[in-house]
């Protein structure tokens, strides 16, 4: 009844074919009026259900502190003072920037050292107010004096007694970085200046009284936090604020060559430029992929049919089917995310085979003689059954997608389930009216030089053999597959010569800072004091940042100690000491007890390096190593030009003292010392760390790459010990990859089973079902196969190939089995050859739209041509060297 | 009334122990033979130990003193003279030791994932095919202090070190890596823990193992079995299986690179105790 009905229909198509045309037209247009109106959500968020607990976390700290993320700007491959001033420099504009909230390159270290009394640990201040009482005890200090306790010290032969490994690294780390510090004066060809505290101040785990510097663990890598102004993680958002960026550095290093300095590489990373540049990377291989399919399509059919009119009653339904799509998708959805705006590629590879499929039986129609219209009456309606089932199987396999629980993925089913049935409408109607309008030229059928021949047998044992080893082969493939491993690894999607990405291992490996941020709120100090403190505990965590050092429990304590401290400093003894050390410097003498000193010393490490090679620790034994090379290189220093190396040592000394005076005044400002509170902050770290309705916030850097599900899920745990409340994008990524991944293996193993069953109910006969299905479960289970010897793993984007593949390749089994109930009597060589080349062009078709993916830089995409070629390939074999051996087995007595 | 008598009997013992043991701390003697450390080092770290046992086992601060050498005579002076009901020793000095102060293992420390250990005879990769090549070659390293110990249980008794080697005995494992790396040495051998660490060394030249010994069981605490009970062997044992996870205990065996304390395997000795025997 439906044939008839689509018979008529074609019938009347061909007959009015202007009316059809001005009605797709029509159509056309509306549909194109529509997809101008079409947003394309970029975010990922988009892709993402917002109806969870983990997404409403994230958009109330987004609607109170702004993003969540920040950019990051790394600086390289300059000497360490240009780093730093260009550091400096590019953050100071980029916080005039109108699309930026906050550009921080370094930690507010004034404000810091004017708080010193309120973030320094208990006992370090209480040595601290200790070292005090005692240097006023002592009146007219020399150096010699000092030299002298600290020789008997050394020559008393008492240890420490230091059992806490981690404090005996800190000091022996502490001691190598002075040495390194020490040899430096010596080394430069001029002498320095000031003393680079930050190596020393870092070995002694206290880089904040530094300059404050984010920089990598060795120091060559600088880095800026870039708060961006827009809340929101789409491409409108993300574009400004990336080539904003981008636009200062450039202009930055520009006038930084001017200058005749050296400007740093400047890489941009961080989820905010991983997402602009997948977005970027993700746009330009649709746009690619898109016009490569269409014209390798068209060129395809073209080449193969060698027939424009043939190939416009192919190619024009299908191009009509997808415009419609666009306008079925603003109807459905309403909007276009970063995967359902791919839709075009999948429904371009897909569309073209039905139309091949009319064409070719109108074809076979209007050979056998009958007159234009009734042949595209004849032809529609005999490849009907063919086309439906094939058809109707992609429409149930994508429409199943459209059930799973990600808006991301449930939308490309729904979009992508519409698109082929509009693609089916249009080649039903539409293409009857070119048809009847331009109609290709029919070459007569060229008489077969094997006529008369008799036909080759194939034995049954044969067949049987190749189907069992095929079969065998597909089981294997299909166990093989469900173990391969799945890659969460976002970053491993983007193209490979990604910046972005790759700088985004370095900030996992070489600094202690990663932009996948874990973010704390609470409403009391109280509260934000705790999360901090036990989240600095967590070894998945390698850094905390929070105010909550500035607001120490024991704040009123520590006043009083400052101000006791202060008083200590106003004495004159302290300053007059150091004063009367500046004034005699380092004289021969003085330079003679020091190298024994360090002789001294030397023999003491070389006694704990045996000592801790003897336990077989070895990080205790790196770290004296390194101490003790570094002081017998400093040894051969001190021998080698004495009198320079004594100035040298000279000069060291008052700048070291210089300081030691700088750090008296600073604790005499003590004495005006107050209690502080959230407001009083400088702008900076108010605007990061305290939200305008007074909620507090502290930022943890995970210690691992999150992209690890262990260490994401080890995390995790250790996060919601801290805080249930926690938020930013390791808390939601945890929840979605994992939901994302068993959503879809359910929708697709879902899939699976509709489209068999939908098979099952459309073919009917059982030996037909066989042929359909079966060249489609063996070609699955080979491509599974052929993936996992490839070495190649399921991933966030390739996991979409198998339905995908499913639904473009089920039309090869279909059309087979079509042929094969057709051309009853006719030997399975025969049968195959017939519908070989209906398959082959289809396929070819596929393999030109989808194919093209491999082009892609983004390696998502790329992978998933990959993956999709490769499905294509092993179904289309299976159609067509393993379907016939299936059914010279199913029938026997077609054995000719 | 009897059971508050017997309560007081109790309280009134317990009283008078603690205050018995606080006043004549009980010796623990410390073995280390060929050990780098000096005494004054090891008694601070092995106070510091004791007072973490005390303090695990609920013994009053003060129960126990610490007695160290680093060489095997001087211990086993030490072991005649105070007598201790506890020692923590090396295999060597206990398999020597074994039967006249009636030695029983108690605990045995975990390093690395086992209570074994491997000795190896390093050299310069290359330099030599077999152990067989390094006879009569220039042979340093700390554990030679225990000759006996090294010929009997570490070559199995196949290689007696004093006549097949040139041996070149020192206190510092690391000076004769450096000798051996200068090509003032032939070879050098360590025990498990310098072998584990020698990979922290910097060397020009790369070493290889020219031998590497069966696992021999790692030593700890030794209980003499005539001087103390079972309650108190098992009371020590309890109190060192707990160290490693008490705070302070944690940092002193991080320092020692030791996981945990374990209960003495008879099993896992007793081939070293037949191989010493064999070695007489």
């Amino acid at each position: 009844m439906l044939k008839s009905f689509i018979y008529r229909l074609s019938i009347r198509s061909a007959h009015h074919p202007w009316w059809v045309l001005l009605a797709a037209s029509l159509i056309t247009a509306l549909a194109i009026f529509a997809s101008t109106h079409l947003p394309v959500y970029t975010s990922r968020q988009a892709l993402l259900p917002q109806d969870t607990e983990v997404a409403h976390r994230l958009n109330r700290y987004l609607e109170t502190f702004g993003a969540s993320s920040d950019l990051v700007v790394v600086l390289e491959n300059a000497p360490r003072p240009e780093l730093e001033s260009f550091a400096q420099e590019l953050a100071s504009r980029l916080r005039q920037q109108p699309e930026i909230a906050q550009a921080t390159e370094r930690l507010d270290t004034g404000f810091l050292h004017d708080h010193l009394y309120l973030i320094l640990p208990p006992e370090q201040l209480a040595q601290l107010e200790q070292g005090l009482v005692a240097a006023n005890r002592m009146s007219k200090l020399g150096l010699d004096t000092l030299l002298g306790f600290a020789a008997s010290a050394a020559s008393s032969g008492k240890s420490s007694g230091e059992v806490d490994i981690q404090k005996a690294l800190v000091g022996i780390k502490g001691a190598t970085a002075f040495i390194h510090e020490w040899q430096r004066w010596l080394d430069e060809k001029n002498a320095p200046t000031n003393i680079e505290f930050d190596p020393m101040l870092k070995a002694l785990g206290a880089e904040q009284l530094g300059k404050g510097y984010f920089s990598s663990h060795d120091g060559k890598m600088l880095l800026l936090f870039v708060h961006a102004k827009a809340t929101g993680e789409d491409f409108e958002s993300l574009a400004p604020f990336n080539q904003r960026i981008t636009q200062v550095a450039t202009e930055l290093s520009k006038e930084f060559v001017a200058r005749g300095l050296t400007a740093p590489r400047v890489v941009l990373t961080g989820l905010p430029a991983i997402e602009y540049e997948e977005y970027i990377d993700i746009e330009r291989d649709i746009k690619l992929v898109i016009w490569t399919a269409a014209g390798l399509i068209g060129a395809l059919i073209f080449l193969v049919v060698r027939s424009v009119p043939w190939a416009l009653a192919i190619f024009i339904p299908m191009g009509l089917g997808a415009v419609w799509s666009l306008g079925f998708a603003y109807l459905a959805v309403g909007h276009l995310t970063i995967i359902t705006s791919s839709f075009l590629a999948i429904l371009f590879g897909l569309g073209a085979d039905y139309g091949i499929f009319t064409t070719s039986q109108i074809a076979e129609a209007r050979r056998s003689g009958k007159p234009l219209i009734e042949s595209i009456g004849n032809g529609i309606r005999d490849s009907f059954s063919a086309v439906l089932t094939a058809g109707g199987a992609s429409l149930l396999i994508f429409g199943t997608l459209s059930t799973v629980a990600f808006p991301g993925f449930a939308e490309l089913g729904i979009i992508a389930a519409g698109g082929v049935l509009l693609i089916l409408i249009s080649t039903w109607i539409v293409q009857p009216a070119i048809y009847a309008l331009i109609p290709p030229k029919i070459r007569a059928k060229k008489p077969s030089t094997e006529t008369g021949k008799p036909h080759r047998r194939i034995p049954h044992s044969f067949a049987l053999v190749v189907v069992l080893f095929a079969a065998t082969a597909a089981v294997l493939g299909i166990r093989s597959g469900l173990d391969m491993g799945f890659d969460y690894d976002v970053l491993a999607l983007l193209p490979r010569d990604s910046k972005a990405a790759e700088y985004q291992r370095k900030m996992v490996t070489e600094t202690d800072y990663q932009s996948e941020i874990v973010i704390f709120t609470a409403k009391s100090l109280e509260e934000i004091r705790r999360i901090t403190e036990e989240a600095q505990k967590k070894p998945s965590i390698s850094k905390v940042q929070s105010i909550s050092s500035f607001f120490p429990a024991d704040s009123e304590q520590r006043l009083t100690s400052a101000h006791r401290m202060a008083q200590l400093a106003m004495q004159p003894a302290l300053m007059q000491n150091l004063v009367t050390l500046n004034q005699q410097g380092l004289d021969e003498k003085s330079f003679k007890s020091i190298q024994r000193l360090l002789q001294q010393a030397l023999e003491k490490i070389e006694g704990y390096e045996e000592q801790a090679f003897s336990s077989g620790n070895q990080t205790l034994v790196q770290g004296l190593e390194e101490l003790r090379s570094g002081i017998e290189s400093l040894q051969s220093s001190l021998e080698k030009d004495p009198e320079t190396a004594r100035l040298r040592s000279e000069t060291l000394l008052r700048a070291l003292l210089a300081v030691g005076m700088e750090g008296v005044e600073q604790v005499r400002d003590w004495s005006s010392a107050r209690p502080i509170a959230p407001k009083d902050l400088p702008d900076g770290l108010r605007e990061r760390f305290v939200a305008g309705d007074g909620t507090l916030a502290a930022y943890a850097y995970p210690a691992k790459s999150v992209y690890d599900p262990d260490n994401l899920d080890e995390l995790m745990t250790d996060v919601y010990e801290v805080s249930t409340d926690a938020t930013g994008f390791p808390t939601t990524h945890q929840v979605f990859s994992k939901a994302v991944v068993s959503s879809f293996s359910q929708g697709t193993k879902a899939a699976i089973l509709v489209c068999l069953a939908w098979l099952a109910l459309v073919i009917r006969s059982p030996r037909g079902i066989m042929i359909a299905t079966l060249p489609l479960v063996i070609g699955g289970g080979w491509m599974l196969g052929i993936m996992k010897l490839a070495g190649l793993h399921y991933n966030y984007a390739n996991i979409i190939a198998l339905p995908l593949v499913i639904a473009l390749a089920v039309d090869y089994g279909v059309w087979l089995s079509h042929r094969w109930m057709a051309m009853k009597g006719e030997d399975p060589i025969a049968i195959a050859k017939d519908a070989g080349r209906v398959i082959l062009l289809a396929a070819g078709t596929e393999l030109a739209g989808l194919g093209a993916i491999t082009l892609a830089s983004y390696r998502g995409v790329s992978g998933l041509g990959i993956d999709i070629t490769i499905g294509l390939m092993t179904c289309l074999a299976s159609t067509l060297f393993i379907a016939p051996a299936i059914g010279l087995i199913l029938s026997p007595s077609r054995k000719k | 009334m009897r059971l508050f008598s017997l309560q007081f009997t109790l309280a009134l013992a317990s009283f008078l122990f603690s205050g018995l043991a606080a006043s004549v701390p009980a010796p623990v003697v410390v073995c280390y033979p060929g050990g780098p450390v000096s005494e004054d080092d090891a008694n601070k770290a092995m106070s510091a130990m004791l007072n973490v046992v005390e303090k695990v086992g609920g013994w009053p601060t003060q129960s126990f003193s610490s007695a160290f050498s680093s060489d095997v005579e001087g211990c086993k002076i030490l072991l005649k003279e105070k007598k201790p009901a506890f020692a923590i020793t090396s295999l060597g000095i206990f398999l020597d030791q074994r039967q006249s102060l009636h030695l029983e293992p108690v605990v045995q420390p975990k390093m690395r994932g086992g209570s074994t250990e491997e000795f190896h005879l390093v050299a310069v990769k290359g330099h030599f095919g077999s152990l067989n090549d390094v006879k009569g070659k220039q042979v340093g390293g700390t554990v030679f202090e225990e000759a006996e110990f090294i010929r009997r249980i570490v070559f199995a008794g196949k290689l007696d070190p004093q006549k097949d080697f040139s041996l070149k005995p020192s206190k510092q494992a690391i000076r004769a890596l450096r000798a051996l790396d200068k090509g003032e040495l032939d070879a050098v051998l360590l025990n498990g823990q310098q072998f584990a660490a020698l990979a922290s060394l910097p060397l020009t030249h790369e070493l290889e193992s020219v031998f590497t010994s069966a696992p021999i069981p790692l030593m700890g605490l030794v209980a003499n079995q005539k001087a103390s009970s079972p309650e108190e062997r098992n009371r020590f044992a309890k109190a060192l299986s707990d160290m490693c996870s008490d705070p302070d205990g944690k940092k002193l065996c991080e320092l020692f690179a030791i996981d945990a304390f374990v209960p003495a395997s008879q099993a896992a000795i007793q081939p070293a105790i037949s191989l010493w025997e064999k070695g007489r």
